[in-house]
């Protein structure tokens, strides 16, 4: 036998179950950002290439292996969160 | 008057999420709005749009033969829907392969149809292969349809960045199927959701309804008949792509009573 549908939503309320459009957004987001990295001749591509070389005229260190671009999307705005890694090491002085 | 001359692509990427159906009902609509309509089944191999519209034993000449000259012009294969009048579809041959029409050549025709008509849409196949490079080529302007499922919502952001690395830049979204009982119940995605992935501006809702089958049954767009509760959705959209100022039919606004009242009297305003 299944429970009426409001006792379903008052137990649910209580078990703090996540719901299943937010687990549904939160995967749907990772993969668009995933695939919109992919993308090639994407804007990011092209502004990964020309910070690089903005970035090499005034440092030597800039790992471009492990720089990374991406767009997160929240709910008040959309920002690039870039992560420019340095081959200096954290000990060293800078 | 002088013709709007707009052509159109209707596309989503993910297959069976309702390109058909929107584009013989927003189509039909526009037509009952007194603009004169072409519908342009770009499905080659696999066409449908003629059956959605009751059309299909009316087929003499298709897509096809006007390409390859078999017919004197394009308005010879032009089949005129006769419960609208300035309603017309040009149907996608049977037995070709998508290849077989060169992108230049169709469009050429869609420009050249473009002139004396007031829309051009195209029902544009699944995929992001030929077919829709085809048809999205040839249009000014495209539709992306998507229900709220993942998997075409995911498609749908694939088309949309293929779409604007066409250059493309007016792309709006139809949000197809929306079942309010699971939104309520945060079982499905919603408009707010669907909207702040895909980052892209809203034509317009048409809520999940039975209907539909029964109208595709008896080949005729559920615009049709206007006391069905889907008709006021597309005719919505059809109005909307003449004047996007209008305010967009929301299904969700519907609520109950008090809802009702409130924006009757302009308490509550439409999101978008």
């Amino acid at each position: 036998m299944s429970l009426p549908s409001w006792l379903e939503e008052l137990i649910n309320i209580f078990k703090k179950e996540k719901k299943s459009s937010k687990i549904a957004k939160e995967r749907l987001q990772l993969v668009i950002v995933h695939d919109r990295s992919q993308e090639k001749n994407s804007t990011i591509e092209k502004l990964k290439e020309d910070l690089i070389e903005l970035l090499s005229k005034y440092r030597d260190d800039v790992d471009t292996e492990e720089m990374d671009f991406v767009i997160k999307a929240d709910k008040h705005r959309v920002s690039l969160v870039a992560s420019i890694p340095l081959k200096t090491r954290a000990t060293t002085k800078l | 008057m002088g013709k709007l001359k707009r052509s159109i692509v209707v596309t989503s990427g993910k297959g069976g999420v309702g390109k058909t159906t929107i584009t013989a009902n927003v189509g039909t609509a526009l037509a009952l709005l007194n603009y004169q309509v072409v519908l342009v089944d770009a499905d080659v191999g696999l066409r449908n749009l003629d059956l959605i519209l009751g059309l299909e034993n009316r087929i003499v000449f298709d897509l096809s033969d006007v390409i390859e000259n078999r017919c004197r012009s394009y308005k010879q294969a032009l089949i005129k829907d006769k419960r609208v009048g300035n309603l017309f579809l040009l149907p996608a041959p049977q037995t070709k392969q998508k290849e077989d029409i060169p992108l230049d050549k169709f469009k050429e025709l869609i420009e050249e149809i473009k002139q004396e008509f007031d829309f051009v849409i195209i029902d544009c196949p699944a995929g992001i292969e030929h077919g829709f490079k085809m048809s999205a080529k040839a249009a000014e302007e495209a539709i992306v349809v998507t229900t709220p499922d993942l998997s075409s919502i995911r498609d749908a952001d694939r088309v949309i960045a293929n779409l604007e690395a066409m250059g493309k830049n007016s792309t709006k979204l139809i949000i197809n199927r929306m079942k309010k009982h699971m939104v309520k119940k945060s079982q499905m995605l919603s408009i707010e959701d669907i909207l702040e992935t895909l980052n892209i501006e809203l034509l317009g809702i048409i809520p999940d309804d039975e209907y539909i089958t029964i109208s595709t049954n008896n080949g005729e767009p559920v615009v049709l008949n206007k006391t069905k509760p889907l008709y006021k959705y597309f005719n919505n959209i059809a109005n909307r792509l003449v004047d996007p100022s209008i305010p967009i039919e929301n299904p969700f606004n519907e609520g109950n009573i008090f809802q009702k009242f409130a924006s009757l009297v302009g308490l509550k305003k439409t999101k978008y």
